[in-house]
């Protein structure tokens, strides 16, 4: 074989081999995808259409809204949306404001017993909230709050792990800055809002993004908590939805893109995010 | 902050520096408190006290029409000859025995192939990490369609020739615990590809190119070289997938309500119909310090696996 052969050979090979990985990639791909596909493809059939049948029909046709006005007129869909919006809307930046200001004075100040509250907040991660259901649940109907919007934004504002990331990002600000800060006259409170928040933005924004998700899908709170169905936020809604006997499988479809839209929209903008929370979580 | 600093500076502004004592001591001072008040406040009314209530609701009979009765150890013993509790407890363990290696192994696979330097890679990071932001209702949903006798996955089984005939995965005693685990396992294995992703990340890259050079194939070098790097990483997914199935809830509401006869009914659905469905407080409390007891465990080795362990002891 000549010199050329042989490059133009293993050019080839390689090209067969990027070719396989992406083939290999995008087959999983389809695994991690498909149920959604499945499920917009469902949303879209007519009324004619079968959504059960061997062989399967995989596409819609012809597509048609239908579905999605029953799922958005029929119930009270925009409510929920609404909902859904609110509790983000009022919960998250909650959440990050108390769990910055809690976590601050225990990375960047010393003081008696920082070290006693440090401990006993981290010891609430080992609370699992599947046993906490019921205290709380008790908890907020002594408050006279259930069946309201309260009692789902107040008990779920804070936990011991926003606490414990928020601390990780205090922890890594040099001295320095603080000490300049303290010459040029700044007071305790100015320091945390205009020196060390602004400092911590990615990890405020990793747990942001972490935060969003979780209000956005809670489930197992709101389902205790709440009795009117005008309350209800998406994912409850959808869920009473499907477990309305007689309410079709193509609207119910529907409904689901519907309601998980916004969630993959935000995600699909903010995944950078992601990738610095998911590290920041794992490597300390 | 780009600000000289002065050389002399202002009497006000020394205030700070001379807070100290000739003892080394600080003077006292309420700042500190007052950031954390409402946090602290918070975690006492929210956690501490709801926490302490549920040990002790777990030796009441409480029904909540009237006040909780105290009935010793009453509930724990009933729990012994509850058949529901052991077959809760027993499934609870069963989806720890089926999820936790679907969330350990495939995760280091899926890692590894996405952390290849191919254009587009991060599509693919993206797509697989998809049903992780997914509300569980939503995936339930979707799943639902694709467990049906007449659904997708009957089709696919049985033009592969692996089904003979359709099999109804959720209403079938045999089946419906691992139709439902799987779902669970499907929805969280991006998550758990993005811890492996980051401690592949921190593999030094010279030490792979090292095998190679002494002639390692790509497999050897996974085998040899990743994964005994990664073996912390391993045992943080075992504890977290742990927990993960102990706290299976959404999925077996929305997929099987328990059923087919409790065969998917684990503590954490157990505990929500005894006490938000029969309205049996004080021995779901019961069962709740069961779960509790496991989850400890589970969670001591989380924490001491993942972040701060050497800094707690």
């Amino acid at each position: 074989m000549t010199h050329q052969s042989i490059q133009r050979w293993s050019r080839l090979k390689r090209m067969a081999k990027t070719t396989g990985m992406y083939v290999l990639l995008t087959a999983i791909a389809c695994l991690f995808i498909g149920p959604f596909i499945l499920l917009v493809s469902t949303a879209f059939k007519s009324d004619s259409q079968p959504v059960f049948s061997f062989p399967p029909q995989w596409l819609p046709d012809p597509p048609v809204w239908d579905n999605f006005h029953q799922a958005w007129n029929d119930i009270p869909f925009p409510r929920y949306m609404f909902n859904s919006f609110f509790l983000v809307g009022v919960m998250v930046p909650l959440h990050l404001l108390l769990a910055s200001i809690t976590a601050y004075p225990l990375a960047r100040m010393r003081f008696f017993g920082r070290n006693f509250i440090f401990y006993g907040i981290i010891a609430t991660m080992f609370i699992p909230p599947e046993v906490m259901l019921i205290p709380r649940f008790l908890l907020v109907k002594t408050l006279n709050m259930t069946d309201s919007y309260w009692g789902i934004i107040i008990p779920g504002l804070l936990g011991g792990f926003a606490v414990f990331l928020m601390r990780q990002a205090y922890l890594a600000i040099p001295r320095e800055l603080e000490e300049a800060a303290i010459i040029d006259g700044c007071g305790p409170f100015r320091m945390w809002w205009s020196i060390m928040l602004p400092l911590t933005a990615p990890t405020t924004a990793a747990l942001g993004v972490f935060s969003f998700i979780s209000v956005w899908n809670s489930f197992v709170w709101p389902l205790i908590v709440l009795k009117s169905p005008e309350l209800y936020p998406l994912s409850l809604g959808l869920a009473y939805l499907a477990g309305t006997f007689g309410f079709d499988v193509k609207s119910l479809a529907a409904g689901a893109v519907i309601s998980a839209t916004p969630i993959i929209i935000f995600f699909l903008l903010m995944q950078r995010y992601f990738v610095y929370g998911m590290q920041g979580a794992v490597k300390k | 902050m780009s600000m000289p600093i002065p050389t002399q500076p202002a009497p006000q502004s020394q205030a700070p520096l001379r807070r100290r004592t000739r003892l080394g001591l600080r003077r006292f001072s309420w700042v500190p408190y007052l950031f954390l008040l409402p946090g602290v406040a918070f975690f006492v009314i929210f956690d501490y006290i709801p926490a302490f209530n549920a040990l002790y609701l777990s030796f009441t009979k409480y029904h909540v029409l009237s006040p909780p009765e105290w009935v010793g150890l009453e509930n724990y013993h009933d729990m012994l000859k509850d058949p529901s509790f052991w077959k809760a407890l027993k499934n609870s363990f069963a989806y720890m025995v089926i999820m936790v290696p679907m969330l350990v192994v495939i995760p280091l696979f899926l890692a590894i192939l996405v952390n290849q330097k191919l254009k587009g890679i991060h599509l693919f990071r993206v797509a697989y990490y998809l049903p992780v932001v997914t509300s569980m209702v939503t995936v339930s949903i979707a799943w639902n369609y694709l467990y049906h006798e007449n659904g997708l996955l009957n089709y696919l089984l049985i033009t592969l020739g692996i089904l003979t005939k359709p099999i109804s995965w959720l209403l079938d005693v045999d089946t419906a615990i691992f139709a439902v685990a799987l779902v669970e396992s499907w929805k969280a294995l991006g998550f758990y590809m993005m811890i492996y992703l980051a401690g592949l990340q921190s593999v030094p890259q010279d030490l792979i190119e090292a095998a190679r050079v002494d002639g390692a194939n790509r497999l050897r070098v996974i085998w040899h070289v990743i994964i005994p790097m990664l073996r912390p990483f391993v045992a943080l997914c075992v504890v977290m997938a742990g927990k993960g199935a102990i706290e299976v809830f959404t999925s077996v509401y929305m997929l099987t309500q328990g059923g087919p006869l409790d065969s998917t009914t684990n503590l954490t659905y157990y505990i929500y119909d005894l006490a938000f469905q029969k309205l049996n407080m004080g021995y779901a409390s019961a069962v709740g310090m069961v779960l509790w007891v496991i989850l400890l465990v589970l969670s001591i080795l989380n924490y001491r696996l993942s972040h701060g362990g050497d800094r707690l002891q």
